[in-house]
Parts: C-alpha cells; sequence; structure tokens
C-alpha cells in the first residue's frame, strides 16, 4: 500500500499552519478528511465545551448533532464508553470501531439506531492528541467517521492517523504556548497602560522600544510640550528616539541615556538622572526620570531588548479621581471629594479654600475626614494614596 | 511512497516543528535528516545575497545551527569561504521554496578547479550539496544546505523530492519561531518595565488565581507583607476579616461573563447577559507594619482578540502600594536631581509628611534656612509644590528595585 506524501505534507502544513491561525482549523480539519476521503470528521476537547474554553471542529456534521450528543446521547455513547473502559484515553492512541465493541454491540445500541444512523456513521476511527492524563491539556480527540456505504477503516488509515495524531499534538501544544504568550503580552500592555505615569523602555542604541499609552499622549502634543519623537526604521529602531526642543536638553538627555545604558543598575543603582523639560507655553513641565534597567535573565534574540526605563511626568495631566470607587470604598461625600481633588493641585489649605470658595476651617474639618475615612494620617500620606490608584478603577 | 518512508518523513517534519517552538531542538532535526541522506555536513544559515556574507547575528528567530561539521570549518565558512561558495552566488536568483542539486548549479568538473573546492570542500572529504533558500527578506535568505563526499555520489532525484517536500514545513517552522521570537522579545521588555515600578502589579484570573507579577508584588508576598498566595495561586489577604473584602472586590471586577470570553468563540458569548463590573480600592491591615498597604483591584479589558484557552487570560489587574517601601532613597535623590545632602532630607521629610516648621525644629535650623532649601529642592526638581514632589518620587525608585 502506498500513500500520497504530497497530499499527506500539505494536510501537516495545514494543521501547523491553524497553529498560528487558529481560525484555520477547519480548514486543516477539512484536509484531514479528504486524506481518508471520509466526509464526517470531529476535532473537540471532550469534556470541555467551547463555553468553558475548549473547542469543537466539526467537518460534515452539523452544530445540531453535537448538541444532542452533548445533551442526551453523551451518556448512551458505547464508543466513548468503551475508548475509556480499555484504557485508549491516553495520547497518541489510535483506535478503530471493531476493536471498541462487536458490530452486533453496536448496531443494536440505543446510540446507534438513535444517534449514529440520523448522522449515516457506522465506522469510527479515533485517535487521542491529549488523553486523560496530559494536564494541563484537555482530553482532545481527533474523530473520523465513514456512513455505511464506504469501507471499514484499515490498518493503514490507523498508521496514517497516528501521525497526524502526534502533528495535532505538537501543532496544539505550539498553539497554546503562544496563545499563553500571548495573553502575557495583552494583560502586561493593558497594564502599563492603566499607569498615569508615562513609561519608555529605551534599547541599546538609545531608541525607544516601548512606550505606555500616558508617554504616547505626551507625545501626541509635542507642540506644546517640548518633547517628540523621531521615528526611525520602524522594523530596527522600535518607536525612534526621544526629541527635545532644547539643544542643550538634546545632549543632556542623550547623555543621561548613555549613562543608564553603560550601567549594571546592581553596580550603580544611584545612576538615575533627573531633568525637567519646560513647556513652551507656561511654568508647566514634563520631568523625566532615565535609570538603567536590569539586565533580563533569559536568553534575549533580539538586539532590540530594553536596557533602561524612563518614567515621564506631565505636569499638564490632572488627576481625575475615580469618584465612584471612592465614594463605594471610603464613603466619601462630594464635598469631601472636591476637597481632596483640589487638595492634589493647591499649595496649601487656604489655597484650597479660596479655590473652592469655602472657608478654611471647612477645609480643614474635610481634610480630617478624609484622613479618618482612609486611614491615613498626613496630607503626603493621603495624596500618596490618591496618587497610587491606577488611572481607572 | 510506502508508510515506512511515509513515517520517516512524518518524523522529521515533527522535528522541525519542535525546533520551531524550541530552537535548541535544530540539531536533532539536522543529524536525523544528514543521516538519512548518508549527508556529512547539514546547515541551516542566513547568507547575505548582497555581499555574500554569512549573517552570523540574524533578525530574531533565525537560527543558525549546524551538525555534521567540524566547528573549524564552519568557522572559517562564516568568516571567509561565503564570498567563495560557488553556488550560492547561483542561487540569488532561486525563489524561495525551491530545492536544487550542486549539478544542477555547476558541473563537477567547474567545481573540482575552484578555490572554495579546493580549500573548503576537498578538506572536509564533500563534493555534492543539495539546497535551497528557505526563506528571503531583502537580499538576507535563510538557507538549508547538505553536504556529503564523493563516496556517496551526487543526490538523486528521489533525494530532491524528498527535500523538497520538506521545504514548506521548514518555512512553515521559521514562521512560527519568528512568531515566538516576536511575542518573546515584546513580553521581556514589557515584563522589565513592570518590574521597574514602584508599585506592586499582579494580574489575575476570574477567580483570582495569580497569572503574572512585578517584582514588587513578589517582594511584598515572600516578605510577608500583608498579602500571599493560596495553595492553589490564588491572591489572598493575610488577615481573614480583610480576604473577605478582597474576594468580594475580586468578584466585584471579574465577572461570570468573562467565563465565556476566548479567542474563538468570543461571537457566542455577546448575547450573554452582560454584569458591569467594578474596581475597588482597599486599606490592607497586616501583621509586619502599622501602616496598611493600598490595594486596587480592577477588571481588565480585554480587546478579545488575545484571549487564551483553557481560561488562562489575564482578567483583573491589582494594584499595591505599601507605604513602608515606596519612598525614594535619598541617595537616589541626590544624584538624580543634584540636591545636597541638606536639600534630600529635607525632601524626603516632606514627601513623607513632614511640614517645614517641625522639620526646622527637628534638625536645629532656623525656619528661614529650611525655607531656603524647600525653594533650592523645588527648582532643582522643578516641583511646584508639595504633591508634585510626592508625584514626582513616586516613581524615582524604579529601576533599581
Amino acid at each position: 500500500m502506498r500513500i500520497d506524501i504530497t497530499q499527506f505534507s500539505r494536510v501537516v502544513d495545514g494543521i501547523y499552519e491553524a497553529a498560528l491561525q487558529p481560525t484555520q482549523w477547519p480548514i486543516a480539519l477539512s484536509g484531514i478528511a479528504g486524506l481518508f476521503e471520509v466526509d464526517k470528521a470531529l476535532l473537540f476537547t471532550a469534556q470541555l465545551r467551547p463555553r468553558q474554553g475548549g473547542f469543537a471542529f466539526l467537518h460534515g456534521l452539523t452544530e445540531h448533532s453535537l448538541q444532542a450528543w452533548v445533551s442526551k446521547y453523551i451518556e448512551h455513547d458505547i464508543w466513548t464508553r468503551e475508548t475509556v473502559a480499555k484504557g485508549f484515553m491516553r495520547d497518541g492512541a489510535v483506535v478503530l470501531d471493531h476493536e471498541l465493541c462487536s458490530d452486533e454491540a453496536l448496531t443494536s445500541s440505543l446510540y446507534y439506531r438513535e444517534f449514529l444512523v440520523e448522522q449515516d456513521i457506522r465506522y469510527l476511527c479515533a485517535g487521542v492528541v491529549f488523553g486523560l492524563e496530559s494536564a494541563p491539556y484537555p482530553v482532545t480527540g481527533l474523530s473520523l467517521y465513514k456512513g455505511h456505504g464506504a469501507g471499514k477503516f484499515n490498518l493503514q488509515d490507523r498508521q496514517v492517523v497516528t501521525l497526524l495524531v502526534g502533528h495535532l499534538s505538537r501543532a496544539l501544544g505550539t498553539m497554546f504556548r503562544l496563545s499563553d504568550l500571548e495573553m502575557q503580552v495583552a494583560s502586561s500592555y493593558a497594564a502599563l497602560n492603566l499607569l498615569r505615569v508615562g513609561v519608555l523602555l529605551v534599547g541599546e542604541r538609545g531608541n525607544v522600544v516601548f512606550s505606555n499609552q500616558a508617554a504616547r499622549k505626551s507625545f501626541s502634543n509635542s507642540g506644546v510640550t517640548g518633547i517628540g519623537l523621531r521615528a526611525g526604521n520602524p522594523l530596527h529602531d522600535g518607536d525612534g528616539w526621544i526629541y527635545l526642543r532644547e539643544s542643550a536638553q538634546q545632549r543632556t538627555l542623550d547623555d543621561a541615556i548613555k549613562v543608564a545604558i553603560m550601567h549594571d543598575p546592581m553596580a550603580a543603582a544611584h545612576l538615575t538622572t533627573g531633568m525637567r523639560v519646560p513647556s513652551k507655553t507656561c511654568d508647566q513641565a514634563i520631568t523625566l526620570q532615565i535609570a538603567p534597567l536590569a539586565a533580563q535573565n533569559e536568553f534575549s534574540v533580539s538586539n532590540q531588548h530594553a536596557c533602561a526605563i524612563i518614567f515621564m511626568n506631565d505636569s499638564r495631566t490632572r488627576f481625575e479621581l475615580d469618584r465612584n470607587a471612592l465614594r463605594s470604598l471610603y464613603n466619601l461625600t462630594d464635598a469631601e471629594m472636591g476637597v481632596a481633588h483640589v487638595l492634589l493641585q493647591a499649595e496649601s489649605l487656604r489655597d484650597v479654600a479660596s479655590q473652592l470658595g469655602i472657608s478654611e476651617n471647612t477645609v480643614k474639618k474635610h481634610v480630617q475626614a478624609l484622613f479618618y475615612k482612609t486611614q491615613t494620617n498626613r496630607q503626603a500620606e493621603l495624596i500618596r494614596l490618591l496618587l497610587s490608584l491606577p488611572k481607572r478603577c | 511512497m510506502t508508510i515506512l518512508a511515509a513515517t520517516a518523513f512524518s518524523q522529521l517534519v515533527g522535528m522541525i516543528y519542535a525546533a520551531a517552538a524550541d530552537p535548541q531542538q535544530w540539531p536533532l532535526f539536522l543529524n536525523q535528516f544528514a543521516s538519512l541522506m548518508h549527508s556529512g555536513g547539514t546547515i541551516l544559515f542566513m547568507h547575505d545575497f548582497a555581499d555574500s556574507r554569512f549573517v552570523a547575528d540574524g533578525v530574531p528567530g533565525v537560527v543558525a545551527e549546524a551538525a555534521g561539521f567540524e566547528p573549524v570549518f564552519v568557522e572559517s565558512y562564516a568568516t571567509h569561504y561565503s564570498s567563495k561558495n560557488v553556488w550560492t552566488a547561483l542561487e540569488e536568483s532561486m525563489l524561495p521554496g525551491t530545492a536544487v542539486v550542486s549539478e544542477m548549479l555547476l558541473p563537477e568538473r567547474e567545481l573540482v578547479r575552484t578555490e572554495f573546492f579546493a580549500d573548503w570542500l576537498h578538506p572536509q572529504n564533500l563534493r555534492h550539496a543539495i539546497g535551497g533558500v528557505v526563506l528571503k527578506s531583502g537580499t538576507q535568505a535563510m538557507k538549508f544546505t547538505s553536504l556529503r563526499s564523493s563516496r556517496h555520489g551526487a543526490y538523486g532525484q528521489d533525494e530532491l523530492a524528498f527535500y523538497a517536500a520538506l521545504m514548506p514545513h521548514l518555512q512553515q517552522a521559521c514562521k512560527i519561531n519568528q512568531q515566538f521570537a516576536q511575542l518573546r522579545k515584546i513580553n521581556t521588555a514589557q515584563t522589565s518595565a513592570l518590574d521597574a515600578l514602584p508599585m506592586a502589579v499582579w494580574l489575575c484570573k476570574h477567580d483570582a488565581s495569580m497569572l503574572i507579577c512585578n517584582r514588587a508584588a513578589k517582594a511584598i508576598v515572600d516578605g510577608q507583607r500583608g498579602l500571599q498566595l493560596d495553595s492553589i495561586g490564588r491572591l489572598r489577604a493575610e488577615h481573614i476579616g480583610e480576604n473577605d473584602s478582597l474576594q468580594s472586590a475580586f468578584r466585584r471586577a471579574g465577572s461570570a461573563s468573562a467565563l465565556t470570553r476566548t479567542r474563538l468563540h468570543k461571537r457566542a458569548c455577546t448575547s450573554d447577559h452582560f454584569t458591569p463590573r467594578v474596581g475597588s480600592t482597599l486599606q490592607i491591615r497586616r501583621l509586619c507594619s502599622q501602616s496598611h498597604l493600598a490595594v486596587t483591584v480592577s477588571p481588565l479589558s480585554s480587546d478579545g482578540e488575545t484571549g487564551g484557552f483553557f481560561h488562562q487570560e489575564a482578567d483583573i489587574i491589582v494594584f499595591a502600594t505599601d507605604p513602608d517601601h515606596s519612598s525614594a532613597p535619598m541617595e537616589m535623590l541626590q544624584s538624580a536631581y543634584g540636591l545636597t545632602k541638606h536639600q534630600a532630607r529635607l525632601a524626603t521629610a516632606l514627601i513623607n509628611g513632614s511640614d517645614l516648621k517641625s522639620y526646622a525644629v527637628k534638625h536645629g535650623i532656623g525656619y528661614e534656612t529650611a525655607r531656603t532649601h524647600l525653594k533650592q529642592v523645588l527648582s532643582k526638581t522643578g516641583a511646584s509644590k508639595q504633591s508634585e514632589l510626592i508625584r514626582l518620587f513616586l516613581y524615582c525608585a524604579g529601576g533599581q528595585r
């Protein structure tokens, strides 16, 4: 017996394509079905519904029939029961219908008479991609079905399915790992975007390799702030280079970045440089703090890894307190929240009083209440608490 | 192809994809390929057609792996013979994915007259090659080549077909490899940014179990400073009463509807009833200190494209600030803003809530002197008031923790 290696190779390619592009799984599955000339196939997580984070890809089967299996026939499913009972539910196992139960036992079962006949399913070749003991991966199976008119699955079919199950297992494993990494990237990105402070990461050539939302906001208004980004080649230079309007300041910044990049923070913790970039129009300013970044332990594959970090404080940014959160958690009144808000920007309590048009004594009373409710003792502590809250809670 | 040959092919393809996710496994594939093909040396590498250079430090995710060569020959190829390689010069116009044997590029009688043959191939007892360009980007190309001696003869048609059948898999594997490399690079950068933050950050699943945390968060857990992880990795407060409010904050921030948010079945969940998710702020008491941890629990909205399988997705974000560990060390204020020792001491006192008058009394200096110091601190840091000073120094401790 011979198999068409070109077609086999294409099917395997399709499986790994789906690992990169999960939307391609239905195509990969129909490729598998085509290899065996069957018109029905199923690749699914047997114990985990799609609603629970599992998946079910159907070829030639209807969503409706899968639902009927889940809601009613699962307990009558003689094939699945025997697969488990006979110890086939292990990684890489491939089993044919007649190895699970005799033809008589199958055709006389309720499962066959009510469910399989309805789908024109008579023969099965099932491969276990992930068995009962392959946590964290859920039990995953590939099932190929043939109807009455078609012949039985043969030994070669079983051997080829065995080969494919190995590839499915590796491809799904790759997909899970990629998906995990994507998840980590997306969540830490979201976390950095929740910060009020601008965060920039600088690569070894001084180029910006990462910037969060707050930093991009300050850059977007470079006409006023006097700080912007000079784009480079997006492929190699990331976001580009920080550009300051004043050339003297540019030199200070470049020197500070150079120092931060060159030094190991463990050896020289004091090498943080702070500098102030005044805005064009008024006394407001952006403050930059440039510090070396500890090298990651993990092997770095690229020459674009971050060597320094810059925190960017834009004094124009007004702090919007999350009033709902403050109300529900500290039980603050509107007046107290008003005082808290002005306190963040004001010079003194007298200043707060005049800005709000209330007496200084009233302000003091509110501040005492704020201390009490937030369990802080001093103005600085209160301010620090308020400033530490993320942009939105 | 017989089932036996198909099995061998399938195994080899499997090795390619194993290396795609873990580049350290390339030698396994190269050795297996070499033994099937009776090859001497087999190599996967980057070549630059512009200057016939062997690219040692390629773009992210690109490997240079060799099997069956003496290291000294790989070295001499990289430094010198890459530009003498008479075959690669003829491969420049080839489309990625095409396979060739050396005799298709250059007749054997011409090959033996070249410097490349005399000084590099011949000393290794190599004469025949099979190869091609896997991927090409600009003038740089990923090449996969296998070489063998005259005793084994030229590579035949069957072998060429076998090599050609592997080509799409090598291409696919390189794509997967690059995807991993790209994601790892971004992940490393973002992780280091989170690690540099003075506040603690945890990213948790909907059930409060931790997926990711930064360095400051780890320090709080390891130092038993108010928050801990239970036996199955869920974040909890050490104080039982406090833990109840923390857990209810988790319930408010994560929602049951998050259960259905996965990348593949995103559409299925839009019809589900929607529970608004709200964040909370809490003060967590702890045994180690009089001060409280200021903790914020917030829902994390994902864009829906990146949800993980099997609930491995972050749903809730927790920020915590430890007042005992958040102020910048004085020497850092000195170096970052050029403050004198006295100015840094005053700045630290103000950040920690002292006022000018009591500071002056405590340190036995005149009020006017203290005022002068303050003016200098403000002018050097560019802050105009105490709250700005705090805001500035909230992040000054960055990078060092």
